[in-house]
């Protein structure tokens, strides 16, 4: 059965039912989004892969107490971030972004290498990517959080708010500050 | 960090670089994290669907029990009233086939004049009670069907001479040293009218007579049972009279049957009947005079039972306040308060249970 036209909401409810496959579409569906907010806020793949596991668990295991008062991203991503805070939390061993100290400079020059000139252009991409997740790590942890659970996850800044338990404004003060940071780093390198 | 927060075309630029570079990322979840998401939530489907088919089954039973709970006590209740039926009725034509032959005709006949002629009671209910030997009358009775069926006459009306009155085979055994009541009560003559139907029947021999006598010998023994043998003669043979006398309006052939005199089982009736429709007004007014509020009908079912039965809130709860017991259960074992609960009556099983119905 194909769920391509149906919402996550409606999918939800249909695995609350018993419909494996709803479950296997939403998680084919938001796979990514959550792997990259993961990884990238973690900066650990190990550490990514563990939290994604627990995410979806809770996500397969809450489903019949799922109401569809808000969107579906919303409700994952705040579960999302929840556990990478109890992780942080409890002082998994993870590599921190933060005490990483990704080195900016090589970052954004990689991030500025056209990609589509000669053979090196595939290597060129996974460069560009790696150096994206650097420039990602050089944000703080609040800001990078917000950044991308709003690229990402698709929250607005009043969902960001209340996922991250902060007020409006200082979410939108976080975005602000985490894209300034991007740009400087972008308008330095070019 | 700038001071300066970027606008809004500076974050599109800024997004729109981060989507592109993640679009090239080729970073995924490992396949065991995607093999252990999809094993987890598909054992957790399962038991989701087995959750939704027991609330689903819950569902329709709870529906099922909930549209079939009036049947059962119909069943039974048509069942009694089948019962109950085939007991009143069988007698009845039993008793009209017996009143269809020769015989019968011809007795019941020929006893009319007689009737009008026999002894009644003299019209003062306030004559003092003279003890006369009984053992005379008693044989003379038994010896002639025309003496015996002078009682069916309508006694209490007619002028009383003052020759002896016979004794009732009833008063007889519990009369001491062999005396008997030269004068009876209205009621008593009521008595000898129903029992001198039965012996009329008894001599006659057939099949109903014999189911007639045995009621009737069955309503003495009852009342041997229940009257103390220390009473004195008077008030013991007056009480019995009234209780045969009630019994026998009710047990035997309609020729006595039609007796207009109110009876004792009268004024249950309307105390049931009271009970049945709500009707507290009647209710109260049975319950002045004395009535037994657990009088039981056929099937054994009390006023309060019966109140219960059709949801008469303010009959249960007068009967309540005067005594009816909670837990008198009818001649199927169901009580009061079992009845609330399968008739769908909370706030009645409230009122027992606060009145002591377990």
């Amino acid at each position: 059965m194909t769920y391509a036209g149906e919402s996550d909401e409606s999918l939800m409810e249909r695995y609350a039912r018993g419909e494996a496959a709803a479950f296997e579409a939403l998680y084919r569906r938001h796979e990514m989004r959550t792997w990259r907010y993961l990884e990238r806020n973690s900066g650990n793949r190990a550490t990514a892969d563990e939290l994604m596991q627990e995410v979806w668990f809770a996500v397969a295991r809450d489903a019949p107490r799922y109401e569809p008062t808000a969107r579906f991203t919303t409700w994952l991503f705040t579960i999302a971030h929840n556990r990478l805070i109890d992780s942080i939390r409890a002082n998994r061993r993870h590599l921190s972004l933060d005490t990483v100290g990704y080195e900016a400079e090589p970052v954004i020059g990689q991030l500025t290498t056209d990609p589509s000139v000669g053979p090196l252009a595939a290597v060129c991409a996974r460069d560009r990517a790696t150096a994206l997740k650097h420039a990602v790590g050089q944000l703080p942890r609040e800001q990078r959080e917000a950044f991308l659970l709003q690229v990402e996850g698709d929250l607005s800044v009043e969902e960001i708010a209340a996922a991250t338990n902060s007020s409006f404004e200082t979410t939108k003060s976080r975005l602000r500050y985490a894209r300034s940071k991007l740009r400087e780093l972008l308008n330095e390198y070019a | 960090m700038s001071e300066i927060p970027p606008g809004k075309d500076h974050s599109d630029i800024v997004d729109a670089t981060y989507r592109q570079a993640s679009a090239l990322d080729p970073s995924r979840p490992s396949e065991s994290v995607r093999r252990n998401v999809l094993a987890h939530a598909e054992q957790l489907a399962r038991s989701y669907a087995g959750e939704v088919a027991a609330v689903a089954s819950s569902d329709g039973t709870r529906r099922r029990s909930q549209h079939s709970w009036w049947r059962r006590p119909a069943v039974f209740g048509t069942l009694i009233a089948a019962a109950v039926a085939g007991i009143w009725v069988a007698p009845q034509i039993f008793l009209s086939h017996g009143r269809g032959t020769p015989n019968s005709t011809l007795v019941t006949s020929a006893s009319r004049p007689e009737a009008e002629s026999l002894p009644a009671p003299p019209p003062s209910p306030s004559m003092p009670l003279t003890a006369t030997p009984a053992a005379p009358a008693a044989p003379t009775r038994m010896a002639s069907p025309q003496a015996a069926l002078a009682p069916t006459a309508p006694a209490p009306a007619a002028p009383a001479p003052a020759t002896p009155a016979p004794a009732t085979p009833a008063a007889t055994p519990s009369t001491t040293a062999g005396e008997t009541l030269s004068y009876q009560e209205p009621r008593e003559s009521m008595a000898n009218a129903a029992q001198g139907h039965t012996e009329t029947s008894t001599s006659d021999t057939q099949p109903s007579a014999k189911v007639a006598k045995k009621s009737a010998d069955a309503a003495e023994a009852e009342d041997k049972a229940r009257t103390p043998s220390a009473l004195s003669a008077g008030a013991a043979l007056q009480a019995r009279a009234f209780a045969s006398a009630s019994r026998a309006a009710t047990r035997a052939s309609p020729n006595t049957a039609q007796q207009p005199t109110p009876t004792p089982s009268d004024a249950v009736s309307t105390l049931w009947r009271a009970a049945t429709t709500g009707d507290v007004q009647a209710l109260q007014t049975s319950i002045a005079a004395r009535v037994d509020v657990n009088a039981r009908d056929a099937e054994g079912r009390t006023a309060l039972m019966l109140a219960t039965l059709h949801g008469q809130m303010v009959a249960v709860n007068v009967l309540l306040e005067h005594g009816a017991d909670p837990n008198l259960a009818d001649s199927q074992g169901i009580t009061p308060l079992q009845a609330a609960v399968n008739a769908a009556q909370p706030a009645i099983a409230a009122a027992l249970q606060r009145a002591g119905a377990r």
